[in-house]
């Protein structure tokens, strides 16, 4: 199976893209970030595709356990092309024209967190998965960039649990924060996930170029130095 | 009956001054928002009123934007925008404790003019508050947009604005956009009780409280902080 095969898009009839994650904890590096935009090219092309839920592998341990630090660390010279692709993934899920909604099958840990509050939606497992970033155990100072992320999207109490004190959240812990939007059992995660997708829309038709402005506009992305993670 | 007649203030003898805007949609340009800020001049000037309340008539708190006479008098736009931000940013500042009773359906301006205030209550059977922009292609900028993220947090704005769902008005306090629901009898009496309660026991000087106000939240356009003019 080659690289590109673990992260595939499947069209359903309903008008729902699923994009499932399906390579091992889903890390981003460089090839994967590119593999994940290609995947979202093909979504934005299918003009008939109403809403985006993005998974990993429904009996994996992982939605995404974050950036790749082993091969960042193996060649630091690709920090700067990384950071800079890392941030443009981020946000542009963060402005998607269309609903996404992320049915998080399991641990969501830094990078993969951050991809998740990206997201209009969240949606956990109610029996297993963290949610978590554990920057502050690993001396990692987020830059601003990322921090973005993380204060357009939970409120300070959400942000003191989970970011500062990096304690593990579990999904019902996670709805009490506002981190996500609610749980189900495993085999509802995709269903409930197209239900907030579908209710985000309603009855309404809402042009693709006018949702994405509207995101841009109401969740600015105003940091540019993203030379450095 | 004039313009002004139609958004009248009531003085009641517990302290509170009632403005009721009977206005149809109650519809915002720039001789409606001329009456509003007379109506806010007369409250102002009533040193024994200690609590503001408004409120609509009907179906409508407010259905926002009078879109008809905006493209009707196109030279009178930048006039209506002016009118339009400081009137918000004179309800955000009010020196006495704001309660929107929100009658009726509250649309974009009417949103907006919703969340100026200190507190909202809604009736609990009737009535949406709701931003359709996103349905009208119209973007949300600079100084209103200010105005949202002080008073909604996040998943607020996904639901209402974003998405421009209808939001009844239990779904409103859930989302944290208004404070409380009650049936259309106790709109007021609710509304007094939320401003009431702000006061509790206290004796808050006005410039004190539109300062604070001002000071917690900024009025800022364009990213640069713009003291309040009225």
């Amino acid at each position: 199976m080659s690289l590109e095969d673990k992260y595939q898009v499947s069209f359903h009839d309903d008008g729902c893209a699923v994009l499932t994650m399906k390579n091992g904890q889903n890390r981003f590096n460089l090839t994967t970030l590119r593999i994940i935009n290609k995947a979202l090219d093909q979504v934005e092309r299918n003009q008939s595709c109403r809403i985006l839920v993005t998974t990993g592998d429904p009996g994996g341990r992982f939605y995404s356990n974050g950036i790749d630090l082993d091969w960042l660390m193996s060649d630091p010279s690709h920090m700067a092309e990384f950071t800079a692709l890392l941030l443009d993934t981020m946000w542009r899920v963060m402005h998607f024209p269309i609903p996404t909604v992320c049915a998080i099958n399991g641990h969501a840990f830094a990078g993969g967190a951050f991809l998740a509050l990206c997201h209009d939606y969240r949606i956990m497992r109610s029996d297993k998965g963290w949610i978590s970033w554990n920057e502050t155990l690993i001396q990692y100072r987020i830059p601003e960039s990322l921090k973005e992320v993380i204060t357009t999207k939970i409120d300070s109490r959400a942000i003191r649990e989970s970011v500062i004190y990096a304690k593990r959240i579990t999904g019902p812990e996670a709805v009490s924060l506002g981190i996500i939007d609610c749980v189900t059992s495993p085999d509802k995660l995709i269903s409930e996930a197209k239900s907030l997708g579908f209710g985000a829309i309603g009855k309404n038709n809402i042009d693709r170029d006018m949702l994405r402005t509207m995101k841009q506009d109401l969740f600015p992305r105003k940091v540019t130095e993203t030379s450095k993670l | 009956m004039s313009v002004e007649e139609k958004y009248t203030v009531e003085f009641t003898e517990d302290g509170c001054a009632i403005l009721r805007m009977k206005n149809g949609q109650n519809r915002l340009n720039v001789m409606t928002l001329m009456a509003i800020n007379k109506a806010l001049d007369k409250v102002e000037q009533n040193s024994s009123c200690r609590v503001l309340i408004t409120t609509g008539e009907g179906k409508f708190y407010s259905n926002g934007l009078d879109l008809d006479w905006l493209k009707a008098n196109p030279e009178r736009v930048p006039e209506f925008n002016v009118l339009l931000i400081d009137s918000m940013w004179r309800l955000m500042h009010f020196p006495l404790p704001t309660v929107a009773a929100i009658n009726g359906h509250s649309f974009a301006g009417g949103g907006f003019l919703a969340i100026c205030h200190d507190y909202r209550v809604m009736r609990s059977d009737r009535g949406w508050i709701s931003w359709n922009e996103t349905l009208i292609n119209l973007r949300i900028r600079g100084p209103m947009q200010e105005i949202l993220h002080l008073k909604l947090d996040s998943r607020a704005i996904r639901e209402s604005v974003v998405y421009a769902k209808r939001i009844t008005g239990p779904e409103a306090v859930s989302l944290g956009i208004v404070d409380s629901v009650t049936s259309a009898d106790r709109l007021i009496s609710e509304a007094k009780s939320l401003g009431f309660g702000a006061l509790g026991k206290n004796n808050i000087d006005r410039d004190m409280l539109k300062t604070m106000k001002q000071d917690t939240f900024p009025r800022k356009e364009f990213g640069v902080e713009i003291p309040s003019k009225m």
